[in-house]
């Protein structure tokens, strides 16, 4: 493995990677073990430093999540994107662009090509293994299939807009204001 | 063993004391429900849900029998939720992000819910009053809801001592974290309370949005027309509204299930496979979980479910996957 390449994986991990970098690494990864073998290596030395316990290559999309710096999604635009399809472009509003910054976020990039190597393929199937964390959040495929279309932005948008809508069947169904305190500070989280 | 057998008796007499002094916490649960809607009130409070800690005001009354509510999100740019009886306004600021999500979201009046009293969620919660606190400068007595499984969440509950208005709710995760806090900082009752305040602010520019609760006139459309069925729901959860609807950006049919166990609720959304997107994909803001999936529905095409609800995530993702088209 190159120097070039090693150099990249550590600023990835270490969140100072440029977008030339990432795509260096992304290009590499599905078809390059040894590179495969150091970013899991990389991950277990700093999951150990952590005292974790190590066990399956879900643990490592999940560390990849915890990894976000959410104190940087406000620059969503700078946000590297992974190209794969240029539709049609729609800035994204503020609430969906956190998101969309955090499913374009490095770390996940590499995690989900490790994790899906058929990327390309969609995959439409129920998914069984949601990586389940704190903040909104996307299984592994999920985001791969996300990062190739438009969709990321729509489906963050519609679960929003079904969460409202629970809110105010619940604002019908249960005495009190209480159900539409989702509404009213809804995006101000 | 004989002085822990002693202390078990003296702690457990003094719960039944405190019990025996407040008398049944199912009847504080109901007139606390009754509280929220017959009582005039006006308070500020703060809202902590997922990482943000919200300031907002309520003012309610009962106006020629109607009920009138007014709540003002105080922070940021104004934003008001106003209710006359079953109609809602929500007053708001051009480009607010809540505009965009409304032409989704399917336009009511819905059949009113089938609401659930209190008397049987001692089979799921337990009920339990533990000491007396102060809220908002005023005597609360507080009361315990806690699971008794691990599908639903617990609170810790501040009721307003002498007109049992919640002065301060904690809703409690399986680990015992909490997940939302509400709770007055100030608050007015009776007479103190003024009906020009019920009036929304007057402010150029504003745009409303509104939308009606429910009407006596819908009819909940019957089981056997839902073509959807959970086949996994946790104990003592029933189906409190079902509606079939049409959003109005774009006339997509959309199934919709509340259930509920008389505290926690989710609701169920059935949509067919949009154009673009459609991930699966979990989210929580707070107490309350989205979870997106999919399932097989006619022709074994694939659909889009939603569910939504104030679940622990594993048993929101365990009633997602078990919904299931009928037939199937």
């Amino acid at each position: 493995m190159s120097e070039k390449l090693k150099e990249s994986l550590s600023a990835i991990i270490d969140g100072e990677a440029d977008e030339f970098e990432l795509r260096r690494v992304l290009d590499e990864i599905g078809k390059n073990e040894e590179l495969r073998a150091t970013w899991e290596r990389y991950h277990l030395i700093g999951s150990r430093l952590r005292g974790e316990r190590i066990d399956k290559r879900a643990k490592l999309r999940q560390r990849a999540w915890d990894e976000l710096d959410f104190s940087k999604v406000d620059n969503v635009s700078e946000a590297p994107r992974l190209d794969v399809d240029d539709g049609p472009q729609k800035r994204p509003n503020r609430q969906l662009g956190r998101w969309t910054g955090i499913a374009v976020a490095a770390t996940v990039a590499v995690a989900v090509v490790l994790g899906f190597n058929n990327f390309n393929t969609p995959v439409i199937e129920p998914v069984q293994d949601i990586v389940v964390l704190d903040a909104p959040l996307v299984d592994g495929s999920v985001v791969a299939l996300a990062l190739q279309a438009e969709g990321t932005a729509e489906d963050i948008r519609r679960q929003y807009a079904r969460m409202i809508h629970h809110a105010q069947l619940r604002g019908m169904y249960r005495q009190g204001f209480t159900p539409f305190l989702k509404m009213v500070t809804y995006g101000r989280q | 063993m004989k002085r822990l057998g002693l202390a078990l008796i003296l702690l457990l007499g003094s719960f039944g004391a405190v019990a025996a002094d407040n008398g049944d916490p199912r009847t504080w649960l109901s007139d606390m429900n009754r509280a929220f809607t017959d009582l005039s009130y006006d308070g500020t409070f703060s809202y902590f849900s997922g990482n943000d800690l919200a300031s907002l005001r309520i003012v309610h009354m009962v106006v020629d029998g109607e009920q009138r509510e007014r709540l003002v999100h105080l922070n940021g740019a104004l934003r008001e939720i106003i209710r006359t009886g079953e109609k809602v306004s929500c007053i708001l600021m051009p480009g607010d992000e809540l505009l965009d999500l409304t032409d989704s979201i399917p336009s009511g009046p819905f059949a009113r819910a089938f609401v659930r009293r209190y008397d049987q969620i001692s089979e799921y919660y337990g009920l339990a009053f533990y000491g007396e606190g102060r809220v908002a400068d005023r005597p609360a007595v507080r009361l315990s809801v806690s699971p008794r499984d691990h599908d639903r969440y617990g609170y810790r509950l501040w009721l307003d001592k002498s007109t049992r208005l919640l002065l301060r709710s904690e809703l409690i995760d399986l680990e015992g974290g909490r997940l939302e806090i509400f709770q007055f900082t100030q608050i007015l009752f009776g007479d103190e309370v003024d009906s020009a305040d019920l009036e929304p602010t007057s402010r150029a520019g504003t745009v409303q949005d509104h939308f009606e609760l429910a009407s006596k006139e819908a009819k909940p459309i019957p089981m056997s027309d839902m073509p959807w069925r959970l086949t996994w729901l946790p104990k003592g959860f029933t189906m409190a509204a079902a509606d079939i609807r049409r959003t109005p950006s774009e006339s997509k049919s959309i199934h919709t299930m509340m259930y509920s166990d008389g505290l926690a609720a989710f609701s169920v959304f059935i949509e067919d496979m949009p154009q673009a997107g459609a991930a699966s994909m979990v989210s929580r803001t707070g107490a309350t979980v989205a979870v997106t999936h999919l399932v097989a529905g006619p022709n074994r095409a694939h659909h889009l479910v939603t569910l939504v609800g104030e679940l622990p995530t594993p048993t929101a993702l365990k009633i997602a996957k078990s919904i299931r088209y009928r037939g199937i």
